[in-house]
């Protein structure tokens, strides 16, 4: 035996991860409907939030993230009013819940040691959207040059690119 | 008419190539539905956000976006191996299982099954960080049986499950957990007629160390066996000649073997829920506590206290023929025995004539039947072997308490029933001479080695 040896423990039930869904996506059901959205959020948002935490490897979060994305868009004016503050981390964490879940069963445990590069990781994607958050709140507000525009178009379409080369399967 | 090579029919090139892209898809590393989803969402978010002047939907597409470019891509094979453990262990002991873990480059979680003390089986999948080494677990063999302890099925997946591996059946190890023993005090068995050599003493004279009797010189009688003060007593008493008349021999006991046959109902296997009777249980092919986990038991626990006294003990399969192991001594004969147990055990096929006939039992050997007693035919049998002059010993399995079926109105008429039919069972077999002793969940093995020993005292 290898004194390096990983030592198994009980851990802790892994539908603690479908409960972190349904507790994020609770959050994510909540927000829309004290902006008053009532109609799209218990008929779109929530069946799609209860559907992820039934089937977290299926397309129902997609259907979450654009659906709350949409209802928050219509919402109001302010990009940066709190609600949409509060989502970002939110729809993050449903996201990030949901891939997890995906790959153990419901039945299994989960061993909270595993979850700690999760954890950074999460906390560094967090860092750097508010920071990105912080500039878009010092840019000033007002029509948008064309060439911007397009040069943000084109950026866009390049980290796409990039994306897309990176995560092919060797 | 024409003839020719068979034709081939070809696929077209689109056909092939989306063949094989999906042939390619399903083994290896390969994209999930996270990733897809992080990739269309968070993209087409910040797109739409861009184009459509709405910051915060870019803003809420962001996270996903730069999370798949925090993300790199795994390669290799990752693979998870366990080194071949023991065959056959005791129950009541414990081990480390563990297992080797490859997770290749990228890799960052594993789902890996593996077993846990507390559960029977395989065990659950286990989401563990992906680290090159060794993974491994306690377990405690607390169910003897056939089955599979360890089987490490594996995923292994790279960060926030974007990129998958697997899943992959692990290879199952399999092996034997041999019935427990419990520690009993044996007593003297009856010995039998054949042979003249063991640790019991027989009835017949022969050349132990316990003094029989004193009795005359006899043609025959060796000279080493004349007892000199008794000679000389009885030639003082006839007038001091040393006549042919006055020599007085010592007889000695002779040390015989004996037989012990345990006789195991393997037809049934019932429990304290009646309403289980006819359902076979799940994950397992006893019920722990059952009739015939007990008979298992108890088999083995008798068996090692006699062999280890030096006798002869066998096993009668009641339910099939040809299961026994014929009557043997040794260590050997132990582990033969709990094999065995275990082997019959796993073919419980509900209710069948029993098979208890004069010709499986050895002349002279002491039977233990070991039943719960719910039907008439065994009773029939174990009364015939005793009116032939065999010494029976029944042993009840009957669980103490019986749970009525709640799903019927009828479930406490029928535990009555059972009861009473069961009771007389009893009541007929002690009244041919059978006796009969429960065997409870705290055991009894200090009861039937006290019967076993006055069933000596009644056989002289």
């Amino acid at each position: 035996m290898r004194p390096d040896a990983l030592e198994l423990g009980r851990g802790v039930p892994a539908a603690l991860l479908r409960v972190v869904i349904l507790l994020a996506g609770a959050a994510i059901v909540v927000v829309p409907l004290q902006e008053g959205i009532t109609i799209g959020t218990l008929f779109l948002l929530l069946p799609a939030v209860l559907a992820s935490a039934y089937a977290p490897a299926s397309p129902a979060p997609a259907a979450v993230i654009v659906v709350v994305a949409v209802l928050l868009a219509l919402a109001g004016e302010d990009p940066l009013r709190a609600e949409v503050l509060v989502m970002i981390p939110l729809v993050h964490l449903f996201h990030v819940a949901c891939g997890l879940a995906g790959v153990l069963p419901a039945s299994g445990r989960v061993h909270l040691r595993a979850l700690r590069s999760t954890a950074l990781r999460f906390l560094l994607v967090q860092a750097v959207t508010a920071a990105v958050v912080v500039l878009v709140a010092l840019l000033p507000t007002g029509r948008t040059h064309p060439v911007v525009e397009v040069l943000g178009l084109a950026g866009l379409a390049g980290v796409v690119l990039v994306v897309v080369w990176r995560q092919r399967v060797k | 008419m024409t003839t020719g090579a068979p034709t081939r029919i070809r696929e077209p090139k689109a056909v092939a190539w989306f063949l094989a892209r999906r042939a390619v898809r399903l083994q290896g590393w390969r994209r999930t539905d996270a990733l897809v989803r992080a990739l269309v969402c968070g993209a087409g978010l910040m797109l739409v956000g861009l184009v459509m002047h709405r910051v915060e939907l870019a803003l809420m597409g962001l996270p996903l976006v730069v999370g798949l470019l925090l993300t790199k891509t795994p390669s290799g094979t990752p693979s998870v191996t366990s080194a071949r453990g023991p065959d056959t262990v005791d129950a009541g002991l414990d081990a480390v299982v563990g297992v080797t873990v490859k997770p290749g480059e990228g890799a960052v979680l594993s789902a890996l099954r593996m077993p846990l003390s507390t559960t029977p089986g395989v065990g659950p999948v286990h989401l563990l960080p992906a680290a090159d080494g060794e993974v491994r677990t306690r377990l405690a063999w607390n169910a003897w049986g056939q089955g599979i302890y360890l089987r490490p099925d594996y995923l292994f997946a790279s960060h926030d499950g974007l990129h998958v591996f697997g899943p992959v059946v692990g290879v199952a190890a399999r092996h034997t957990v041999l019935p427990p023993i419990e520690p009993l005090v044996p007593g003297p068995l009856p010995p039998r007629a054949a042979g003249l050599v063991g640790a019991h003493r027989s009835t017949r004279a022969g050349d132990g160390m316990e003094l029989r009797d004193i009795r005359p010189f006899q043609p025959g009688d060796r000279l080493r066996r004349i007892d000199w003060r008794v000679t000389l007593r009885t030639s003082a008493a006839v007038g001091g000649a040393l006549v042919p008349q006055a020599l007085h021999v010592r007889e000695r006991h002779a040390e015989a073997d004996a037989d012990l046959i345990l006789a195991l109902d393997t037809r049934l296997d019932v429990a304290r829920e009646v309403a289980e009777w006819n359902a076979h249980p799940v994950g397992t092919d006893v019920r722990q506590g059952g009739s015939l986990d007990l008979g298992v038991r108890a088999a083995a626990s008798i068996a090692a206290a006699y062999l280890r006294n030096g006798d002869r003990v066998g096993l009668i399969d009641l339910g099939h023929p040809r299961g026994g192991v014929p009557a043997g001594a040794g260590h050997r004969q132990l582990q033969r025995i709990r094999h065995q147990l275990v082997h019959t055990a796993r073919r419980v096929e509900g209710s069948g004539d029993p098979v208890l006939n004069h010709a499986q039992v050895p002349p002279g050997a002491t039977v233990v039947v070991l039943s719960p007693f719910l039907d008439d035919q065994l009773v029939d049998v174990t009364v015939r072997l005793t009116r032939r002059g065999r010494v029976v010993l029944a042993v009840d399995l009957m669980p103490a308490e019986l749970a009525a079926d709640r799903t019927t109105p009828w479930g406490a008429a029928v535990v009555s029933i059972v009861r009473a039919e069961h009771a007389m069972r009893l009541r007929a077999m002690a009244g041919h001479g059978v006796v009969v002793v429960p065997w409870g969940h705290d055991g009894a093995g200090g009861q039937v080695a006290a019967i076993l020993r006055r069933t000596r005292g009644r056989r002289r």
